[in-house]
């Protein structure tokens, strides 16, 4: 059974392709756009798919879209309802949005794409659900799920057990973990629905001095339920997410491009420090209603990844499982997967354990291209282990290098498909990577290390630790940071993706500079400049190299320097 | 064309909420302009004179 | 010259949601409020998933 999972309209449109119960290929439409976190219909997104695969949309199966959108559109006009009067500048833009494109799903799917047989609706969180469960290992689970908002649910508990997912609690709009952090992003001055990461890493720079200002913007109780004081928020009837007592209560907002100041700093570490209690909170009440060891964690919120690494000490959670699209690209993974439950009845267990899901060129494709840069040298390697030789040489030396590999990732992260990579000191090389990405200084970077080595690096749970997609931060070990010191942020903790031999060529890179150099982690940071989505052909990695102070570049068996 | 329309009508009659009536049945005719204005450049705004 | 229609609709559209929005909307708004009851200060925030979990509904957009 061929099935085709979609989200779309609103950020991160994707889409993922099922075949006989195997992920085959997904891919987001902002790399084919060139859009960031771009919101249209992915039509290149399906096309690539199908494509990958020698498929034609009449060789799907089923359509499975991530969420209601009928729902949706109740829960918008609920709001407008609800704020009336206030709210006409926001209904006079997204009505006509809505009746003009967002309504007719089925139309779009039906005319545009020409697919003509049934189309599902996963609802949004059981969507993100789906996603964290059914890759996971897991036959039995506690599945937590909390974004901005799906259809009306923010925030839900679930127990997974084989193929059912039951919904157990939730929380719904407005009241809303991932629009209160987005509420700080937009307020520090930093992009909704894009930013929030900066606000995390921002907040090891602060100290949480206003925490009791954001206890006075909820109430919170004790088994992690939370109501918003919809005083301090207007993203119901306007476009500011804040409200004037919002401002009364933490001062002026920061300007975008404005200094970030000690103010900014423990505002950013307030909001971190609550948003933590208020999950953990949940994680233990969650816990108490499932006694399962076993956590899935899906949703937006769960990419915050200074909360997910202090789920082992704060909570009795044990095993913990966050794919690392655990955002809206996820859910169309997470649709496809629900619908396949359900239509195929009881299945084997699919673990997704790489996302290497999207495009990839050869060599002759990147020769043919590099004839019209005669400004670049290049060599193609006809032997993996001289090219690795070569390429972990240059790192050794402090060089920095593109890598352009295989498939690209899946999700939000560069896992070593489209990655920037350097060695991981002197502290020196995240100011020469932060030229490179024209990123704000205060931004960390993560790594990659081999698996095996994790447990001598950092605090782990246990010595066989295992976070292939990226998506914890943990403690530096105190005798390893001088040897991390381009990757240890500012709390000692780093973001840190574990490699084994599933990551293949780039498992195998670090190896070989593990070999020279007696360290087995490298700075890996996305193959992208600020503004842009991660680079999806050969040409956009050819313009970054050029346009930036990266010193060599890797696509496939081809080194290329200038 | 006539596809939001559709999916109002469904809306309209699987939604408990009594008070999204007047809504869809006004949005029944905003929808029908603003797929007109997409369709065609137009004038939709003389069609309530014809 | 379509430019110029196409402009005009966008406003004579915004124009009908105007009135859409101060009146259609304000008379939802009296029916939301005479039909839903508000609760006094809980517990817990949690709302419970009503009933029986019944199999999801995936062939209806709503």
């Amino acid at each position: 059974m061929n099935i085709l999972g979609i989200s779309a309209f609103y950020h991160d449109s994707a889409a993922a392709l099922y075949i006989d119960g195997k992920l085959l290929s997904a891919i987001e439409e902002e790399r084919f756009s060139r859009l960031k976190h771009d919101n249209a219909f992915p039509f290149q997104a399906i096309q690539f798919c199908l494509n990958s695969v020698n498929l034609t949309i009449d060789d799907i199966d089923a359509i499975a879209y991530y969420e209601k959108p009928l729902r949706k559109l109740e829960r918008l006009l609920e709001t407008f309802v609800v704020t009336y009067p206030f709210a006409l500048r926001p209904f006079l833009q997204a009505i006509p949005d809505w009746l003009g494109q967002k309504i007719s799903v089925e139309e779009i799917i039906r005319k545009k794409v020409g697919f003509s047989k049934k189309i599902y609706y996963v609802p949004h969180h059981v969507s993100h659900a789906a996603a964290a469960f059914y890759s996971s290992s897991f036959n039995t689970a506690a599945i937590l799920t909390v974004d901005g908002v799906g259809e009306y649910q923010t925030t839900a508990l679930w127990k997974g057990e084989k193929d059912k997912l039951t919904l157990l609690k939730s929380i719904s709009f407005p009241h809303s973990i991932g629009l209160l952090y987005s509420t700080f992003t937009a307020y520090l001055g930093f992009k909704v629905n894009e930013d929030e990461y900066k606000i995390m890493g921002l907040s090891a720079y602060g100290l949480p001095e206003y925490i009791q200002q954001v206890y006075r913007l909820m109430d919170m109780k004790s088994d992690g339920s939370f109501s918003l004081n919809m005083k301090y928020f207007s993203y119901r009837e306007s476009f500011r997410m804040f409200s004037d007592a919002f401002i009364a209560l933490f001062g002026p907002p920061r300007k975008p491009g404005e200094k970030v100041e000690k103010r900014h700093r423990d505002i950013a570490a307030s909001i971190q420090v609550v948003v933590e209690e208020l999950l953990f909170a949940m994680l233990n009440h969650l816990y108490t209603q499932t006694k399962s060891r076993n956590l899935c964690m899906g949703g937006g919120v769960a990419l915050n990844a200074l909360a997910n690494g202090k789920i082992y000490t704060k909570t009795p959670f044990k095993n913990v499982h966050i794919l690392g699209a655990a955002g809206d690209s996820g859910a169309a993974i997470g649709a496809a997967l629900y619908v396949q439950r359900q239509l195929r009845g009881s299945s084997p267990v699919q673990q997704i354990t790489s996302l290497y899901l999207g495009s990839s060129y050869s060599n002759e494709s990147v020769e043919s291209l590099l004839s019209c840069y005669p400004e670049l040298t290049y060599k193609k390697y006809d032997s993996e282990i001289d090219l690795l030789r070569a390429t972990a040489a240059k790192l050794a030396k402090g060089k920095t290098v593109g890598w352009f590999w295989g498939r690209t990732e899946y999700g939000p992260r560069a896992l070593g498909a489209r990655s920037i990579l350097s060695r991981p000191s002197p502290r020196a090389m995240k100011d020469t990577m932060n030229k490179i990405k024209r990123r704000e200084e205060f931004r960390p970077f993560a790594g990659s290390i081999l698996q095996d080595h994790v447990h001598r690096y950092f605090y782990t749970p246990e010595n066989k630790y295992y976070s292939p997609f990226m998506n914890v931060c943990l403690i530096v070990r105190e005798n390893k940071r001088k040897e991390l010191a381009a990757i240890v942020h500012e709390d000692n903790t780093c973001r840190i993706q574990t490699v084994n031999e599933d990551n293949g060529r780039y498992y195998r890179l670090i190896k070989e500079f593990y070999r020279q150099t007696g360290n087995p982690c490298v700075l890996n940071t996305s193959f992208n400049v600020m503004g842009e989505p991660i680079v999806e052909h050969p040409k956009h990695a050819i313009e970054d190299f050029l346009c930036s102070k990266m010193d060599a570049l890797v696509i496939n068996d081809v080194l290329i320097n200038k | 064309m006539f596809s939001a329309i559709r999916q109002l009508f469904i809306l309209a009659t699987k939604s408990k909420k009594i008070w999204i009536i007047p809504i869809v049945l006004f949005f029944v005719i905003v929808a029908l302009l603003v797929i007109s204005a997409q369709i065609s450049p137009l004038p939709v705004f003389l069609y309530p004179i014809l | 010259m379509i430019a110029f229609f196409r402009r005009l609709n966008a406003l004579f559209i915004s124009a009908v949601l105007f009135f859409v929005y101060f009146l259609v909307i304000g008379l939802a708004r009296l029916i939301y409020v005479l039909s839903e009851r508000k609760n006094g200060k809980p517990d817990s925030y949690w709302q419970l998933a009503r009933g029986k979990q019944k199999t999801v509904e995936l062939s209806t957009p709503y």
